[in-house]
């Protein structure tokens, strides 16, 4: 404050004006405006968003906006090229390429956001206990974390995958509930890791020790400093996560472990692609360039949600 | 330094053997064993019999006890798919490829990934900047698989110039290594290039950089000796992860080029329940990842000097 007094012009009234006029600026936003504000200011972001939207509403309503059933068979139309009836071709089994496009959006998407939905349950869970629950609780839980992060994990996620698909978990969702539970029970370790360094390092600064002195209760502490400042890398890591598990079940499927046809899928249907690749590359290209897309799209979101939520790092 | 090496040495025990119970419970849950597949056609008094010579109707925690005699002694069982050959004898077949491919991505990714991030950096908003950028966003954004069938389809259905299938000398024909290392590298070169692009940017903003500029320093040696040297300690953390990843997740393009590697044995394995081969490849796998871990740990001392481990 003496600082900005010391530097502002003979004319104190009107520094002062504008020192009030950018604290009505700033009061009127909060930590989370602040961030929307400068998350609607990166265009890359906001495409990002507008693609993942687009897609959302697609895989929502897949019945409504498909112009074909995904499993209906158009006899004599076999990897077909794209034309006005079927834009997008047909695969080797006949059906609409665009109609399982569509219907694939379904499972790309519930992976990305369930797999991070278990993530984020555990790892938090787990950061958070290790950081708060004392020394001993904190030295078993990052043993444990060490453990699970030795495991290769794609290779778990295939052993977990059978192990679960012999239960009565298999069936659910077409075998895929038991691909979300593989790839989250083996992805939290590093949001695990991210949450306890985070509330660690938090616990150390200023603030926090400020708000303890002024005899805020543990709970407030946590409610109100801890978990909103863990909060902005927790959103970033897990919307980078997203494509990864997406790519991670794409891959699953393409080694024939986990969705099976006739249900779509975009990584089967890559497969399925390949087997007629010499004949016409429109089976394959199709789903490929929408795993791209889709990749890109969550990628550039979780730049913006990035550079939005802590400007510090650019 | 050399105390907290032995400790991190150390560790790796105790999580090594965490690993081999967890694997171990988990392997004996899948549902149906090895000689209950309809592969082998056996009568059921000879299923009884093998199962009975590999200990498979003891108690499970009996079975456990035979395994880990076996290993302490650096004998990972017998092979129950291809019965006869011991996993020793399977795994020093199928490393060489394994390693051979794992350490060709590497270099691929990290001296491809490093130098496109470095001249994307030192030509900001120019052509090279953008189009590697593009190359970063893109590479990104492909499964190494979509990028196999791609390069399969140019390089060798249209142009003939490469192999698709591993051939029989795969080993010594550099032929063989081309696809599959792009393939494989392309994903990780992208990243490691939008990481070293934005770690020099940011060490290009410091103050002895200008420091550096002011007393005179010609633009090479900047570049090299101040800007590269400090950008390059965050990108070689990364390199440790991603190192093990590609070794541990080249699965899916030995599979995709047929190379008889760890990777595919282990899928098989899984598949025919082999539990001694899962046991084994798994244990291999993080033990590769454990030792890569440390690596990194270690190198990022050696090349920063603020960093002290106790």
């Amino acid at each position: 404050m003496t600082h900005e007094a010391a530097g502002a012009p003979p004319t104190t009234t009107t520094g002062v004006a504008v020192l009030a006029d950018i604290a009505a600026a700033t009061a009127t936003r909060s930590l989370w405006g602040d961030a929307l504000h400068r998350l609607t200011r990166n265009r890359l972001a906001i495409l990002g968003a507008a693609v993942i939207a687009v897609m959302a509403v697609a895989a929502v309503f897949a019945p409504l906006v498909s112009p074909y059933p995904y499993q209906q068979i158009f006899p004599g139309k076999i990897i077909a090229d794209p034309t006005l009836a079927h834009p997008f071709g047909t695969t080797l089994a006949g059906q609409d390429t665009l109609a399982r496009i569509i219907y694939g959006a379904r499972n790309s998407l519930a992976v990305g956001v369930f797999v991070q939905f278990i993530i984020l349950v555990i790892g938090v869970a787990v950061g958070g206990g290790a950081a708060f629950g004392g020394k001993r609780l904190d030295g078993l839980l990052m043993r444990f974390t060490d453990i699970v992060y030795a495991f290769p994990d794609l290779l778990f996620v295939i052993m977990l995958q059978q192990v679960l698909s012999g239960t009565r978990l298999g069936g659910y969702m077409g075998g895929l509930f038991v691909v979300f539970l593989a790839i989250g029970f083996v992805g939290w370790v590093n949001l695990a890791r991210l949450v306890r360094g985070q509330m660690l390092s938090l616990r150390e600064r200023d603030f926090v020790i400020a708000a303890e002195a002024l005899g805020a209760s543990r709970i407030r502490i946590f409610l109100r400093h801890l978990l909103p400042n863990t909060l902005s890398p927790v959103i970033v890591a897990l919307t980078f996560g997203v494509p990864s598990a997406i790519f991670t079940e794409a891959t699953l499927s393409f080694i024939g472990i986990g969705v099976r046809p006739p249900l779509a899928d975009w990584g089967n249907m890559i497969y399925d692609g390949y087997g007629a690749v010499l004949a016409t590359p429109w089976p394959i290209f199709f789903p490929a360039l929408a795993l791209a897309i889709t990749f890109m799209s969550f990628q550039f979101l979780g730049d913006g949600l990035r550079d939005a939520l802590d400007p510090r790092t650019r | 330094m050399t105390g907290y090496l032995i400790r991190r040495l150390l560790w790796i025990i105790p999580v090594l053997w965490s690993i081999t119970l967890i694997t171990f419970l988990l392997m004996h849950a899948v549902k149906g064993g090895p000689f209950e597949s309809g592969e082998t056609k056996a009568s059921t008094a000879a299923r009884d019999a093998l199962k009975a010579k590999y200990h498979l109707d003891q108690p499970i925690w009996v079975q456990y006890r035979y395994y880990m005699e076996g290993l302490v002694q650096g004998d990972f069982g017998p092979d129950l798919a291809t019965q006869g050959l011991s996993v020793n004898e399977l795994l020093s077949r199928s490393w060489k490829p394994t390693v051979v491919l794992g350490v060709l991505t590497t270099i691929y990714a990290t001296a491809l990934g490093i130098s496109l991030g470095i001249l994307a950096a030192t030509r900001r908003n120019s052509v090279i900047d953008y189009l590697s950028v593009g190359f970063a966003t893109i590479g990104a954004s492909t499964p190494n698989f979509v990028l196999g069938i791609m390069l399969v389809l140019v390089f060798a259905v249209k142009y003939k110039l490469l192999p698709a299938i591993y051939p029989s000398d795969g080993l010594t024909d550099w032929h063989a290594w081309v696809l599959p290392v792009i393939a494989l590298g392309s994903l990780p070169a992208a990243y490691i290039a939008r990481l070293t692009r934005a770690s020099m940017l940011e060490v290009m903003t410091q103050d002895y950089i200008r420091t550096a500029r002011a007393k005179g320093l010609r633009e090479g040696a900047i570049v090299l000796r101040h800007i590269v040297r400090n950008a390059l300690i965050p990108v070689i953390t990364a390199i440790g992860p991603i190192a093990a990843t590609l070794v541990t997740g080249s699965f899916i393009i030995e599979y995709f080029f047929s190379i008889p590697g760890i990777g595919r044995a282990y899928v098989q394995a899984i598949l025919a329940r082999d539990y001694p081969l899962i046991m084994a490849t798994t244990l291999l796998y993080a033990l590769v990842v454990a030792v890569a871990n440390l690596t990194v740990d270690m190198l990022y001392a050696v090349i920063d000097p603020r960093i002290r481990y106790s």
